[in-house]
Order: structure tokens, then sequence, then C-alpha cells
């Protein structure tokens, strides 16, 4: 296995580095699409972002990523039937990555009758799908504007709930599946469904680097990683350390920070102004903006976080004509300055 | 024909150094994209760099219908059942690790191939999450895409191109052309040795990086690619060679075929473009003395060096490439894959292998397979399992069926000659956005054909991207003749394409009927008109709902005669409004 690139020699991008961090903060927040050109390093930051990440005691084997602290309340059956016989084994893993091919199918996602026990020993088993495996890690869809509408639907539903319910051939399970959803794709290439567009907490665009200088930057550092890639991984691994730290210390410090009146006056009005449907706006708006002051190390939310997350999460939410052509970003650029001062 | 001329010559130089490229170190080039029809050729080149490879390098070859199971590994279900115990299936791209697999009619792949193959190229791995098997399996090799496409509808899927580094193309050259090669495999097992020794220089990565940008390339991944191919054809060159040729062939097989503009070279003495002088000025700014004012002119020279040895019908081919970026389908196929056996609404069940992504019915194979149970029991044929309550075998099995509805795809055909624009083409414009608008909610296809001049043209091949529908529609200027024949022919080409692929097609024809240029081009209103109808005459028994918007001032017989001859609603505009228009579409196509 080559190790990924690391997080912290990625050039550019800070939109979507910053989006990614926040919803490893405050996976609550609900996922990250993002669109854009092709080659961006997408996939690149996510692989990275998860490498950097703590490792968290799971139970080996485990086909649903158990914490082992969990079990003890809510055991999933493997777990279950482990502690029993009392061979429970507990090691810390890195987080799970989980691609989504596009071609997958609705079994392969949620989960379905496992064929080869039924027909084999006539036991009626659950054979969990990608969205187990990603619990608790990312779950990456290349292109989600080309998936199947279906799929995506049952996605964001379980995204958006931590739980996977499965109620088919005969079968209930329900299972935990909490994992930062990202999705990306090019948007020339078909739009997604504005339904579905809500539902991602924050969006940003990635556009490849023009100046030159960034380029060559890029294009020097991916040579020296794929020549000598574990010299290039302890060059930077202090680096993505300190992220990690920086992140660790931003999920302990998340619950104490504070969201004055104020604030969260401004989110409203902000979201009124720009005539988001729902309640999810604000909601979005609020986490993402906690996170941020967490990752900032500040104990309370002000109209500065606000700012900076404003854009990417309100950006995607505008209610807009299809054929209308100019930029959410200047329409929420303008909510902001009339809204917040 | 019967001597090797020079454009193919060079083309088939080029295509021996890509074969050279790649054999050096298959995986870290990621692969190639030969375009070419299966032939002599192509097996030439094919051989070649089996030759130059390693003994023993796996050599596997990928079907375009394969199966994923077989891609990736898994159980074998038939094996598994037969012997009572799980059996697991080596994936070809398992099976090629550190090898190289070809992938046949790479245009006609579908996009969870295209899928998988992209991420193991990506990963060097890949995953198995099939059937209670999990696992991770190295496999790093390097890809051949054969694309057999005939026209710009047919290619590659951009997101296999971006990861495959070279390019080449053997059309236009014939067995006639073919030189002898001396390629010595030694030489290339030396290369690829001294390969992750050697560094790039800075201004060489500055110049390919340039390059790009005046190219018009612009993901950073073709860039890093081009880095690495830039290496590999240094060493093979030799020691004493220079950078410069390497950069040249580099420029030819990994960034021109993917170049969407070509600078203008003529000019660049005294018209720079403005990234060059900006590259040339943050270069004095950060290493003043040694390397300003040497890049640039490196970059120029190369560039220009590779432009002179073109072959003549590069502008042609940089058209079709960047009339494919912009339309930026996949596999000309986006959303329009139905699969029958996956959703829908159920209608039976039938034979079948549940392997491919069909759902098996449990009630219906248990059913076939009850009146066997006793012969089956007899025969004994599984005795290492006896616990097995019932015995089933492949043939058992019974898959779901689904309908499922399919596409729909709207053809507007714009006519937008002198005579339509004097006729109100503002309002067709803004009748058939308005029609967009429905199509957008139905999350119909849209394609638009726009005829003027001397011929029609595809401006947009479906797509659910309304927002580009509606900027090609609002930039497409008015004037010139009206060819009414060519354009009923295009659309009958898109019908039966989109037809091909399974979907609904209906199309709405916006003109005044006043037909004036023929299918030669010659003018004349009579025989034109003539022309039309008798395409439209074939039209008629196309599956395709069809509307003809007159647009002329007053109604006009031309046009309602050609709405009746292909069996089409006539709509004359100045009776409707836009939005009673896009109702009467609506009506008459859904």
């Amino acid at each position: 296995m080559t190790s990924p690139y690391p997080f912290s020699a990625i050039q550019g991008q800070e939109d979507m580095k910053l989006a990614l961090q926040l919803s490893a903060i405050d996976p609550s927040i609900g996922g990250v699409l993002v669109f854009g050109d092709r080659g961006t390093g997408k996939s690149t930051a996510i692989r990275g972002l998860a490498a950097l990440m703590p490792k968290v005691p799971m139970v080996i084997g485990c086909p649903y990523n158990c914490d082992p602290g969990v079990i003890r309340s809510d055991p999933c059956s493997y777990c279950e039937s482990l502690e029993d016989e009392g061979k429970l084994k507990v090691k810390p893993q890195q987080l799970p990555v989980v691609d989504l091919p596009l071609g997958a199918t609705e079994d392969r996602v949620i989960g379905a009758l496992d064929l080869e026990k039924a027909l084999h020993q006539g036991e009626k088993a659950f054979e969990p799908g990608l969205l187990a495996r990603a619990h608790r890690g990312f779950l990456y869809i290349d292109e989600v504007n080309l998936l199947e509408d279906h799929l995506v639907d049952a996605l964001l539903d379980v995204a958006a709930s931590g739980e996977n319910v499965v109620e088919r051939e005969g079968l209930s399970v329900r299972h935990p599946a909490k994992f930062v959803l990202v999705g990306s794709g090019n948007p020339e290439e078909g739009e997604l469904r504005p339904q579905l567009l809500d539902r991602f907490g924050l969006s940003v665009d990635v556009r490849t680097p023009k100046d030159i200088d960034t380029r060559v930057k890029i294009v020097q550092l991916r040579d020296e990683f794929e020549r000598d890639t574990i010299e290039f991984v302890r060059t930077w691994r202090r680096k993505d350390g300190a992220v990690r730290r920086k992140i660790e210390k931003a999920r302990v410090a998340l619950d104490e920070v504070e969201v004055p009146i104020d604030a969260l006056e401004s989110a409203a009005r902000l979201c009124m102004a720009l005539g988001t449907d729902g309640l999810r706006g604000e909601l979005t708006l609020v986490r993402a903006s906690r996170a941020l002051a967490a990752f900032a190390g500040k104990k309370a939310v002000d109209t500065q976080y606000l700012r900076a997350v404003a854009p990417m999460v309100l950006r995607h939410r505008l209610r807009r004509d299809p054929l209308d052509e100019s930029g959410s970003d200047i329409r929420v650029q303008r909510a902001l300055e009339e809204n917040l001062d | 024909m019967n001597k090797p001329d020079a454009g193919a010559e060079a083309l088939w130089l080029d295509a021996i150094l890509a074969a050279e490229v790649f054999a050096t170190d298959p995986s870290f080039v990621g692969g190639v994209k030969i375009r070419g029809f299966p032939g002599p050729v192509r097996e030439t080149w094919l051989q070649m760099v089996q030759d130059l490879l390693p003994e023993n390098t796996p050599w596997r070859r990928i079907p375009a219908h394969v199966s994923e199971s077989r891609l990736l590994g898994g159980l074998d279900l038939a094996a598994t059942l037969k012997y009572g115990r799980p059996v697991a299936e080596t994936g070809i791209l398992q099976e090629c690790d550190n090898g190289v697999s070809i992938l046949a009619m790479a245009e006609r792949a579908n996009r969870s191939i295209v899928a998988h193959l992209c991420s193991a190229l990506d990963q060097k791995s890949v995953t198995l999450e099939r059937e209670g098997l999990r696992g991770q399996a190295k496999s790093s090799f390097g890809l051949i895409a054969l694309d057999e496409g005939l026209d710009q509808e047919e290619y590659v899927a951009t997101s296999l191109q971006d990861r495959l580094a070279i390019s080449i193309d053997l059309h236009g050259i014939s067995v006639n052309d073919l030189l002898e090669s001396n390629l010595n495999p030694s030489t290339i097992s030396e290369a690829r040795l001294k390969v992750s020794n050697l560094k790039v220089p800075n201004e060489v990565t500055r110049t390919l990086c340039a390059t790009c940008d005046a190219l018009g390339v612009e993901s950073p991944r073709v860039m890093i690619m081009a880095h690495r191919v830039v290496r590999i054809i240094k060493v093979l060159l030799g020691d004493n060679s220079d950078w410069d040729n390497a950069i040249a062939s580099t420029i030819r097989l990994v960034l021109l075929p993917r170049a969407l503009r070509l600078p203008v070279m003529d000019q660049m003495e005294d018209n720079q473009p403005p990234e060059v002088d900006q590259v040339e000025q943050e270069q004095q700014t950060e290493t003043p003395e040694d390397t300003s004012g040497k890049i640039e002119p490196m970059q120029e020279r190369i560039l220009e060096s590779v432009l002179a040895n073109l072959p003549a019908d590069i502008l042609a081919r940089l058209k079709v490439q960047s009339a494919r970026t912009t339309q930026g389908r996949n596999s000309g196929k986006v959303g329009q894959i139905r699969r029958s056996f996956k959703r829908g609404r159920p209608m039976g069940t039938m034979p079948g292998d549940p392997r491919r992504g069909a759902r098996l019915n449990l009630l219906s194979t248990l059913r076939a397979a009850v009146p066997w149970q006793k012969v089956r029991a007899e025969n004994n044929l599984s005795t290492s399992n006896t616990a097995v309550k019932v015995k089933i075998q492949r043939e058992d099995f019974r898959i779901v069926r689904f309908r499922e509805r399919a596409d729909t795809v709207t053809i507007f055909v714009v006519d937008a000659s002198g005579s339509a624009a004097l006729n109100r083409l503002s309002e067709a414009k803004g009748a058939v956005e308005l029609m967009l608008a429905d199509c957008y909610v139905r999350r119909d296809q849209v394609a638009l054909i726009a005829f003027r001049g001397e011929s029609a043209e595809l401006l947009l091949p479906p797509t659910r991207s309304l927002l580009r529908a509606k900027r090609e529609l609002s930039a497409l200027p008015g004037g010139g003749g009206t060819p009414l024949s060519s354009a009923l022919e295009l659309t009958t080409q898109m019908i039966d394409r989109s037809c091909r692929d399974g979907a609904t097609v209906g199309y709405v024809i916006l003109t005044d009927g006043r037909a004036n240029i023929s299918r030669d081009g010659t003018q004349g209103r009579e025989q034109a008109i003539e022309e039309a109808l008798e395409v439209a005459k074939s039209m008629r028994f196309l599956d395709a709902r069809g509307l003809v918007i007159d647009t002329s001032q007053r109604a006009n017989r031309n046009s309602e005669k050609l709405a009746s001859t292909l069996d089409a609603v006539y709509l004359p505009l100045p009776h409707a409004d836009a939005k009673s228009l896009s109702a009467a579409a609506q009506a008459n196509l859904a």
C-alpha cells in the first residue's frame, strides 16, 4: 500500500481544505460538496485528511467499525457474539475513507441479504454495505452529479440521520453509519437536483490554480513524493501533526464554544435575506462557524467567523432560476455586507 | 499509398517513442490511449510494447463488457455452491499487478468499469468489498486504452483519459508506413533503473508548466504526468541528450493531444501572451542572476519547433478536442444507462446470473430448485457439505426483471437564418428557453441543433446542463441562408443515436420553412424545399414525436407542409406566446 499524499503538502485550494477540516471537526455539519475541474486534488485532499486524523480504537474485524466505548451500550451483532465469547480485540485504526464507485448498486451501498449464507446455510443474514464500512470515517463520491438519484437519496438520508435502516428482502436491520459525506463533480456534466444540493452542509468550488508558480510547485512536490515517498511523508509529518493537533483540540473545545444570541440573530437575518428554504441553512451556518471558532481556538462565535463560512454554507442553498447564470457568491457577499456589520 | 509519406512516418516514430516510454515503467506513466482501428498497425504496436517489457510481465486484455466481479475479483458463486465452501476468484486488475492491462473498445466501456479503473490507477490497489470478502490487493499497472471511436461523439471517458499520460493516434498510418524498429529491451531495462535517479531541473518543470498554460491544459494531473514522461524520455535519449528534445517529445506525446488552443507563434516575438511576461517577471524577482530570460525563450523555442513539425490536420483535431471538452460528457452516455435488471417496476423473474448487479429472487430460486432435491441428494454432488439442507445450483437462479421509464431527450432544432432572424429569432429563443426550463423540471436531456448559412451544426449533444444549453442558445448568431434539409438530416442522426441509447426522443423544429440551401450547398428555393420535404418523409418513420413551430410573420404554407410531411404537430408562433408554446410542447412531446 502506498501512503497517501500528505494533506499539508497540498498547494492552494484553501476553501476546500478548510471545508474538509470543519466537517472533520464537527461531522454534524453534514458533508462537503466539491464542484470543479478535474485533477485539482479533490480525492488527494480527502485521503490526506483521513490519514492525518488520529487513529481511533476499533473492534478488529467488525464490519461496522464499532467503537469499543459504545459497544457496552449498543453492540452490533458481530461484536455482541465476540464479546460473549470474550474474544473482542480492539486496535487503534485509521479512519476509513470509502470510495463509492459510480456503478455501485443499491445492494452494495446500503447492504443486503447475504446471498451466500442464505443459499448455503439457510440463514438469513445481513451483509453490510459501503455505508457500514464508512462509519466513523469519510464517504467519498466522485462525480456525485452523475450518480443515480435514488442512490443519492438513500445516501443523504443516512448521512443526515447517522443511521442506516434496511428494510428489504425480509431483513430488518439498523446500524449506525456516521460519516462525513464528500461529493465531488464537474457542473458542466450535469447539475445536482436542488433538493439534494441543500442536503450538503458545505459547498466549495475548486479551480485549477492559474499562476505558474503554484503549478510548478505542485509538480515539484508531487515529484518529490513519488521519488521518495517515505522521506517526503516524514518531512511533512510535522506539519500534518500540527493540523491533527489543531483538529483534535477543536473537537474537544467544540462543546465549549458559545454561540451568543446576536450571532444567532445575524445568522437568521442572513438566511432570511437570501431567502433560503427551511432552517437547514441557519443550523449549518451556526455549526460551521462554531467549528471554525473552535478551530481558531476561540471561546465564542463572532461575526468574523460567520462571515468566513457564510459563502460555503449558503452558496448552494439559494433559490435559483436554473437558467440564471449570475453567481450565487455575489449574492451571498451582498447579503453579508447588508446584514452583518 | 505505396511509399511511406513523411507525416505518417513522424506519427509512427512518435508511436515508437510512446511504446518505449510506456514500457520503461507502465504504472509510473499510467497509460497510453491509442486511437485507431484494429488492424496490423495496432497489433504491431502492441507487440512492440510487449517485446520491450521484461519477460513474464502480466499482460491482460479487458473486454469492454467485463463484469465487475471479473475485474475486481470476488466470490465464484458457481464454484462456491459446487464445493460448498467460499471459492474466491482473482480479478483481472489483481492479476495484472506490475504489468499491463489493455482495455479493448475503451470508448464503449461503461461508467462503473471506468470508475474502477480510475480508482485502481490512482491508488495502485484494488479494494474488494464484495460478497463478504473484504480486503485490499496491490494492483499497480499501466493501462493501454484502445480507442476505436469513429467520430467525435465516441471517445474514451474523460476521467480515464485524464489519467493516461500518453495519447497517440494510429489513424493515417498504414502498414506500408511501418519502419523497422531496432529496439532493444535491454536499453529499456537500463533506462528503468536510471529514471528514478534523474532529477528534473527547475527550468524544465517551469517550461512544461508554462507550455501547459499556453496550450490551455489545465489539469494539474496532466502536468504531473508530463513531468514523469519528460524524465523517462530524457533517460531514453541518453545521457548526452538535450533536455529540449525531451521536452519537445513530451509536448507531442502528452500535451498536444489535450491542447485546447494553440499559441499564435508568428506574433510571439512582439506580442507575447501576458502569462509569459508574468513568468519572466516572477522569475526575475526570485532568482535575479542566473535563470532570468532563459526560461521564456526556451519555452518559446521548443514550442515553436514542436508546432513546426505538426501534422497538417492538427487544427482540425484540436477543434474536435475542444468540442469534446466543452461537452465534457462521459463516454457519451451520461444519465442514459438503463439497467432493466436493477430498478424500476418489477415485471417477473427469469433464469439468470445474479452476479451482474441483478437482484436474485430467492423465492423463485428455491422454487426452481425444489423438484431436483431428490435427484441431487442421490447424486450427492456436494459431499463435502452434508449440512446443506437445500441443494441449489447455478441453473436455479432466478433474477428479477424491472421495467424502467426511459430517459427523455428533446432535440431543439433552431433556424437561425437571415429570414428567421428577421422573423423574430429572439422570440423563438425565448420560447425555447421556456421549454428548456420545463425540461429542467422533468430532468429531461436537451440537445440543440442550429442551422444557418451553409449547413446545420450540433451545438449541444444531449445534456442535462440547462445552463449550457441556454448559453449556447443566447450566443447563437443569426443570418445567412436556410439549409433546412441538412438540419433535418442532422436531426435524423441525433434521433437515431438517442434511440439507440434507449431514450425516448422528441424534437422541436423552429423555422419559417423558407429553405433555400440544398444539401450540397447550392442555392435555390424550390429545389431546397423539395429536398427538405424529401428528408422529412424519411423522418416520418422514426420513433420520435415532433413539433414544428412556425416562426414566420404570417402563417406559411411551407412550414405547415413540412409539419404534415413529418407527421408532426404544427404550431404557428404568431398565435402563441411563449407560455402556451411550452405548454403545447409539453402536451405533444411528453
